[in-house]
C-alpha cells in the first residue's frame, strides 16, 4: 500500500510547478482574458515542449507514457496557478479517450491525433451526452478552439471537425473559458464507434474528466488559501493583522482542511482510473465531490478574508475564483457526485436514485451548491 | 502508487478477521453485546475482552513483541484496525493507555518504566485514565494549577484536582500534568506523572456523562506521595511530554479510520432500508448520507497517505489537528444523519434506560469536537502552525 507521489513523481510535479511560477504570473491570465480565445498559443507550444501535453500520451506516439496519476498532479499544479490552456480537456481527457479508442477499438489509424496532442499540434475538445439521440446544442468546453470535437454518449462516440458542429461561441463568466455550442443534429458525422463495447470508454471519460478537474480544483483551493493567508498577515484593522483574529483563522483552518482531504481522494481516484479499477467511477466521484466542496469553501472564504478589494476585478483573486465556481460543476456538480456514489454503494440503486445514469451531460449540472 | 496489500498483509488479515469472528462478544453466541464500559459490570466484561485479545496478541499489534505486541508497523495496524471495527468488537477499555501513554512512554520512558508499564497495559490488568483538564483549566492547559512538590531526593507529592477523567470512576492509574516548579507559568516547570489511583490520598468523585453513565470523573489529590521513578520523561519537560500524547490524541492513533467507513456503511444500509419503504424521506436525506460517506473515505484515504509518508520517514506534526477537525465532524455527520432517518425511534430508550446504538454513538460523537483539545484549539494550531498566520 502506497497512496501518493513517490520521488520522481513529486520531481515532475516539482519541475511543472517551477514552470508555472515563471511562466504564468496573474498578468499572463489577464492577457489571456483580454485575447480571441481565452488561453495563449504560445504557451501552449511551451506547454508540449516540456511534454506536459504528452503525458498520458503512449511513448509510441511521442509522448511520456505516463499515467492518469501524473496527470493528476500536473492538473493540482496548473490549478495551483491558474493556468488558463485547456490541458484538462486536451491533455486528460481527450488524450485519455483518444488512448482507448486506440487500444480497444483501434482508432484512429496511426499516425494521427495523439501525436499531434502531444506536439502541440492539436487542440482536443470532449463532451458527454446521456444518449446518442441528438441533443440539441450542449456547451462543450474548448471546441471553439479546438482542432477535434470527441463526443461521448453510453452506446457511441463521434470525433467531429469543430467546423461542422459548432454553432456559436461565448465566453464564459472565467475570461479564459470559452463555450461553444455543439450541435450533434446539425451535424452528419456518424459515430466511429458504436455499441455495447463504447459503455466502458464511456464512463471512463466522466472519470477522467471529473479526476483531473478535481485535481485542479484541488490546486485552485491551495492557491486561493495561499492568497488569503498572505492578505490575512498584511491587512491591519483595530491595529492589527486581520489573521491574528480568530473569527479569520478559524475559517481559513477549515479551508485547509478541506483542502487536504480532498487531496489523497485525488490520488486515489487518479490511480484507480488508470489501473482500471472496479471503484473507479466511484472514487471519481468522491475525488470531484471533495475537490469541488474544497474549492468553493476556499472562493468563499479568500472572497470574505479579502473583502471589499475581492470583490473587485483588479484584485487577482477573482481569476481563481471564477475557475473554481465553473469547474465546480464542470464534469459533474457535488450533488451529482454525491448521488453517483451512493447509487454505488446499494446493491439496487434504489428509487431516489434512479435515473442518475452515468456518463453526463457536462455542464448540465446545478449551481446551487456554489455559494 | 500501489493501492495493494502485501501477501504477508493479507495473510494477517485473513488471521485477524478468522480470530476476531470466532471470539467478538456476539449475540449469537450469547457473549455480547457487552454491557456500557462506564458501569461497573460493563467495564469488567471490557477487560476481561482485552485480556483475552491479549493473551493472543491481538491487543497491541503494533508495538515492540517483549511488551505484548507483534513489532507489526504503521500499515498492519490500519488492517488489524479495519477488521477490528468490522467484526463489530467492543469499544477499547483501555485506550488511553494503549493509544494515547504507550506511544509517550515508548519516546519518553526510561527502559524500566516501559517494562514495568506496557505488558500491564497491553493486558488492562491496569486501566488508565488522563488527568489533564482542571476545573479551571480546559482549553487552556498550560493554566493548570494543580501541584508537585519534592519531597527529599527520592520523591514528590501532589495536590490539587482534576477533572473530566474519562474512565477515571474504574481506572487503576492517571497520567497527569502538575505544576512543579512554583515560580514558572504556563508552559514552563510542568512535570508529566503516572499516579496510581489507590495511592493514599487519592479521592474519585464519579460523574455522569450524557447518557447518565459514569464515564467522567473527578479526581482529587491530597498530599499524595509519587516516587521519582514515575516521573516520565524530566521535570518540567511536562508540557513536551503532552504534547507528545496530544498529538496521538489527535491523530490517527486514537481514531483509526475504520471506525468512521464501518459506521458510514452503516448509515449507507439505513438509508437503503428506508429508501424501500419511504422514497421521499430517503431522498430527502440522499445528500447527507453520501456526503458522511464520502468524508469518512476521504479520512480513510489521507490516513493511508499520512502512513506512506511516516513509512517513507517523514514525522508527524501539526496535522494531526487537521485529522482531529476531521474525524470529529465526520463522526457528527454520520450519526446526525441517522438520526434525522429514523426521527423519533432513534430517541426510544431501552428497558434498562439506554439509548439506542444509533443515539449512543450520536451522543459519543457529540464529545469529539471537545475531547483531546477543543475544535477551536485545534483551528487556531492549523492556522498558527500550519499556515503560518499571526498569533
Amino acid at each position: 500500500m502506497r497512496l501518493g507521489p513517490d520521488l520522481d513523481q513529486q520531481e515532475l510535479a516539482g519541475a511543472f510547478r517551477s514552470f508555472c511560477d515563471k511562466e504564468c504570473s496573474a498578468q499572463h491570465i489577464r492577457d489571456a482574458w483580454d485575447g480571441d480565445r481565452g488561453w495563449s498559443t504560445e504557451r501552449w507550444k511551451r506547454l508540449a515542449e516540456i511534454g506536459v501535453l504528452g503525458v498520458r500520451v503512449p511513448e509510441a506516439y511521442g509522448g511520456m507514457g505516463l499515467s492518469d496519476f501524473e496527470m493528476a498532479l500536473i492538473a493540482e499544479e496548473a490549478g495551483r496557478m491558474a493556468l488558463p490552456e485547456p490541458l484538462v480537456d486536451t491533455a486528460a481527457v481527450g488524450a485519455g479517450l483518444l488512448d482507448d479508442l486506440d487500444r480497444l477499438v483501434g482508432w484512429p489509424p496511426a499516425p494521427g491525433w495523439l501525436e499531434r496532442v502531444a506536439s502541440g499540434d492539436a487542440v482536443v475538445a470532449v463532451g458527454t451526452l446521456d444518449s446518442s439521440v441528438a441533443s440539441p446544442g450542449i456547451l462543450v468546453h474548448a471546441a471553439g478552439e479546438a482542432d477535434l470535437v470527441l463526443l461521448a454518449a453510453p452506446d457511441a462516440i463521434w470525433a467531429l471537425d469543430p467546423a461542422d458542429c459548432v454553432t456559436e461561441v461565448r465566453r464564459g463568466l472565467d475570461g479564459t473559458r470559452r463555450f461553444a455550442r455543439v450541435d450533434l443534429g446539425s451535424s452528419r458525422a456518424l459515430p466511429v464507434v458504436s455499441g455495447e463495447q463504447v459503455r466502458s470508454i464511456s464512463v471512463a471519460v466522466t472519470d477522467r474528466g471529473a479526476t483531473a478537474t478535481a485535481a485542479m480544483l484541488v490546486g485552485l483551493g491551495a492557491g486561493m488559501l495561499d492568497m488569503a493567508v498572505s492578505y490575512a498577515g498584511q491587512r491591519r484593522q483595530f491595529g492589527r493583522q486581520i489573521g491574528s483574529f480568530q473569527a479569520v483563522k478559524h475559517q481559513l483552518a477549515d479551508v485547509a482542511v478541506r483542502v487536504e482531504f480532498a487531496r489523497p481522494a485525488v490520488w486515489r481516484a487518479a490511480a484507480s482510473g488508470a489501473s482500471g479499477d472496479a471503484t473507479a467511477s466511484r472514487d471519481a466521484s468522491v475525488a470531484k465531490a471533495l475537490a469541488s466542496q474544497a474549492a468553493l469553501l476556499a472562493s468563499r472564504t479568500a472572497l470574505q478574508v479579502h473583502g471589499a478589494v475581492g470583490y473587485t476585478s483588479e484584485c487577482d483573486l477573482h481569476l481563481w475564483a471564477k475557475r473554481a465556481w465553473s469547474l465546480a460543476s464542470a464534469w459533474g456538480d457535488v450533488t451529482f457526485h454525491r448521488r453517483r456514489v451512493l447509487a454505488s454503494l446499494v446493491p439496487d440503486p434504489a428509487p431516489p436514485l434512479q435515473g442518475q445514469a452515468q456518463p453526463m451531460d457536462t455542464f448540465r449540472a446545478d449551481r446551487g451548491a456554489l455559494l | 502508487m500501489d493501492l495493494s496489500f502485501t501477501p504477508e498483509q493479507e495473510a494477517f488479515r485473513a488471521e485477524a478477521r478468522a480470530w476476531l469472528e470466532a471470539n467478538v462478544p456476539s449475540v449469537s453466541r450469547g457473549t455480547g453485546p457487552l454491557p456500557s464500559l462506564d458501569t461497573p459490570e460493563g467495564f469488567e466484561a471490557h477487560r476481561a475482552w482485552e485480556r483475552l485479545m491479549f493473551e493472543n496478541r491481538w491487543s497491541v499489534v503494533s508495538w515492540p513483541q517483549r511488551y505484548g505486541g507483534r513489532g507489526l508497523g504503521v500499515m498492519e495496524w490500519l488492517v488489524f484496525e479495519e477488521e477490528y471495527w468490522r467484526s463489530g468488537a467492543p469499544l477499547r477499555v483501555g485506550q488511553n493507555g494503549i493509544f494515547l501513554l504507550a506511544p509517550t512512554l515508548l519516546e519518553f520512558g526510561t527502559p524500566e518504566q516501559r517494562e514495568r508499564f506496557l505488558p500491564p497495559m497491553a493486558s488492562a490488568e491496569e486501566v488508565w485514565c488522563q488527568g489533564w483538564s482542571e476545573p479551571d483549566a480546559g482549553s487552556d492547559l498550560a493554566g493548570i494549577r494543580s501541584r508537585a512538590d519534592r519531597r527529599g531526593s527520592d520523591g514528590w507529592v501532589l495536590n490539587g484536582q482534576k477533572t473530566w477523567c474519562s474512565r477515571g470512576a474504574y481506572a487503576d492509574w492517571l497520567f497527569g500534568l502538575f505544576r512543579s516548579d512554583p515560580d514558572t507559568e504556563r508552559h514552563r516547570g510542568l512535570t508529566y506523572f503516572l499516579v496510581p489511583m489507590d495511592a493514599p490520598g487519592v479521592t474519585v468523585r464519579p460523574i455522569a456523562q450524557l447518557d447518565g453513565e459514569p464515564g467522567f470523573a473527578e479526581v482529587f489529590f491530597d498530599d499524595v506521595e509519587v516516587p521519582v521513578d514515575q516521573v516520565l520523561g524530566e521535570p518540567g519537560q511536562g508540557w513536551e511530554v503532552a504534547m507528545a500524547t496530544a498529538g496521538s490524541e489527535r491523530g490517527l492513533n486514537l481514531r483509526s479510520p475504520a471506525r468512521y467507513t464501518v459506521a458510514a456503511n452503516r448509515l449507507v444500509e439505513l438509508w437503503s432500508e428506508v429508501a424501500s419503504r419511504d422514497r421521499d424521506l430517503a431522498a430527502m436525506h440522499a445528500d447527507a448520507v453520501a456526503s458522511a460517506w464520502i468524508d469518512a473515505e476521504a479520512y480513510r484515504l489521507a490516513t493511508y497517505a499520512a502512513a506512506t509518508r511516516l513509512a517513507s520517514g517523514g514525522k508527524a506534526g501539526s496535522e494531526a489537528s487537521m485529522n482531529k477537525i476531521f474525524w470529529s465532524e465526520t463522526d457528527l455527520a454520520i450519526h446526525a444523519t441517522a438520526l434525522a432517518l429514523l426521527g423519533a425511534e432513534a430517541e426510544l430508550l431501552s428497558e434498562e434506560g439506554r439509548p439506542g446504538d444509533w443515539m449512543d454513538g450520536y451522543l459519543f460523537s457529540l464529545a469529539g469536537p471537545i475531547y483531546a483539545g477543543t475544535n477551536e484549539i485545534q483551528r487556531n494550531v492549523v492556522a498558527e502552525r500550519v499556515l503560518g498566520l499571526p498569533r
